[in-house]
């Protein structure tokens, strides 16, 4: 765990998480009857819950869950830039993601970690992209992600749950942004991988080297002409694979956008009636 | 920006003043009035036990992970238990990122308090060997949206995850030295019905947090500076507060009963 933090609420100076005590059973890629172990088909991703304005305090808020993947974003801004940083034309991004302690199966330390900067990282190159950043001059817009549960596919569904907010908060953006996941395991193609999958596929890649890997794709579906803010690709997969890859991602990337559209439109008529019901 | 909200902008002391006068609040409770409350048991799956509470819009969610852990010298026979609060900065614009601030420390220290004054647990139950192995239960409290009284809905919150904790059967060899855990997950915690709900009032300028168990009696009064009160006024507080504690079990026994049928 590293060094002591004294900001928090220690436990015993050393504790193992109990499922490596547990009798591993010999785990395999698919369930029994050789389809997925949620019985979904290759190419069908999971079920999708998204909702608007579940943060009171923010400016645009969104909460997202992929099967069991739930995150929460919440965006502030755009506000004045933090005294001392420079003076800049275009909009300046900050971005966070803070997975809870809770939220995998070995419980992870609320201190920062290099898995949860890389991902703060890599979403913040996405979102820069797609907000309007000339529109909010010597102005800053922060974007906060809360990882409630990780069950697979979590940068893509911070990257949708980004997008929502933003789009919540009435921040100028190109288009709305979609992230989805593709995983390729013996030369099949699988979307929207759970978390057992990942690790499956991880675990496969770096004890044989066999050919498989995944692929993460943040993109703009619409407006932008389909542009692609993200990928993120690990694993060994051939070129023609990956251009296949990049293919199913785009179609799921138009299904999850025609759903976030919907939520989009039903929340405005929604707080719309109520405005109305309000005036009379 | 309508009117109003300029209003509170430009002389706040006159806004509140004004609604204060009709003994009302700007959402336009009742002084005395609490915010409507739901509680959820087992929403995160990663977790051995959890649970999500809204006290009006605050939402915290607790969950509540075990870890095996060797027992300390001094206490050979007791296991752990370690609340933490983390304050999340999407939960208001209030909140910076980096380390916990006063905020979430408070809370946190404030919560160890109540789980070991109050004997909720018996630490004891969550040894499995002495001197060899017991049960580390980690229990964090993220907090979502922060609306104010977090002391009630973090407390609340673990309470409500202690009581959906399960754990796995523990079976130890001691001629091996060896471990093994069962791989499902069977044994609910043994919490004594006893039962802390936290109850404070924020005056604007200093709160009250009164901590009553289930049979009445005092757990935790915890008034951090703030506005002076009078003796008085604590005694209304802890009559609300008993209350209130009425109202939350009931919603958490509700919510449990109904998880049995349900499974």
């Amino acid at each position: 765990m590293g060094s002591r933090d004294t900001r928090r609420i220690m436990g015993p100076e050393k504790s193992i998480p109990y499922s490596l005590l547990q009798t591993q059973e010999k785990s395999s890629f698919l369930g029994e009857d050789s389809s997925r172990r949620d019985a979904r088909s290759a190419v069908d991703p999971r079920k999708y819950f998204m909702s608007l304005g579940v943060i009171s305090q923010a400016k645009g808020s969104s909460y997202l869950e992929v099967g069991n993947t739930k995150v929460c974003c919440g965006v502030y801004g755009p506000m004045d830039v933090q005294r001392g940083s420079d003076f800049n034309m275009s909009c300046k991004v900050l971005c966070e993601v803070k997975m809870a302690p809770f939220s995998c199966l070995v419980r992870r330390s609320p201190q920062p970690d290099k898995q949860q900067k890389e991902m703060s990282r890599q979403l913040k190159d996405a979102l820069e992209t797609v907000i309007i950043l000339d529109k909010f001059p010597k102005s800053q817009i922060d974007v906060y992600v809360t990882v409630i549960e990780d069950d697979g596919g979590l940068l893509a569904a911070c990257i949708t749950a980004a997008g929502l907010a933003l789009c919540h908060a009435n921040i100028d953006v190109y288009d709305l942004v979609i992230g989805a996941t593709v995983l390729w395991h013996n030369g099949i193609l699988y979307a929207d991988p759970t978390h057992y999958e990942e690790e499956y596929e991880g675990r496969e890649i770096r004890s044989s080297g066999s050919e498989g890997g995944q692929l993460t794709v943040g993109m703009m579906p619409k407006y932008a002409n389909g542009q692609v803010t993200l990928l993120v690709q690990g694993g060994q997969v051939s070129a023609d694979n990956l251009c296949e890859g990049l293919e199913v991602v785009v179609e799921i990337c138009q299904r999850i956008y025609n759903l976030s559209r919907k939520t989009l439109v039903e929340y405005v008529e929604q707080s719309l009636e109520e405005n109305e019901d309000n005036a009379s | 920006m309508t009117s109003l909200e300029t209003w509170k902008t430009f002389e706040p002391e006159s806004y509140y003043k004004s609604f204060l006068e009709k003994n009302k609040r700007p959402d336009g409770r009742g002084l005395m009035k609490v915010r409507p409350i739901t509680i959820k048991i087992g929403t995160v799956t990663t977790a051995e036990g959890s649970s999500t509470v809204r006290v009006g819009h605050t939402t915290v969610m607790c969950g509540i992970k075990a870890e095996i852990a060797t027992p300390a010298l001094r206490n050979p026979d007791e296991g752990f238990i370690v609340p933490n609060v983390e304050l999340y900065p999407c939960s208001s614009p209030k909140i910076k990122m980096g380390p916990p601030g006063e905020k979430a420390m408070g809370t946190s220290q404030f919560l160890k308090n109540v789980l070991h004054s109050s004997g909720v647990l018996d630490l004891k139950d969550l040894c499995i060997v002495p001197n060899k192995l017991a049960w580390c239960l980690y229990c964090d409290v993220a907090c979502i949206n922060y609306d104010g009284n977090l002391y009630d809905a973090a407390l609340t919150a673990i309470m409500a995850a202690l009581q959906n904790v399960r754990l796995p059967v523990v079976s130890y060899d001691a001629e091996n030295d060896k471990t093994s855990v069962a791989s499902e997950r069977t044994l609910p915690l043994m919490i004594k019905l006893m039962d802390p709900t936290a109850e404070d009032e924020s005056q604007g300028s200093g709160e009250v947090v009164v901590v009553l168990l289930e049979n009445g009696s005092l757990c935790t009064t915890h008034k951090p500076g703030g506005q002076l009160i009078l003796p008085n006024i604590l005694d209304d507080f802890v009559k609300l507060a008993k209350k209130r504690v009425k109202v939350v079990n009931n919603l958490i026994d509700r919510v449990l009963t109904e998880r049995m049928d349900t499974s």
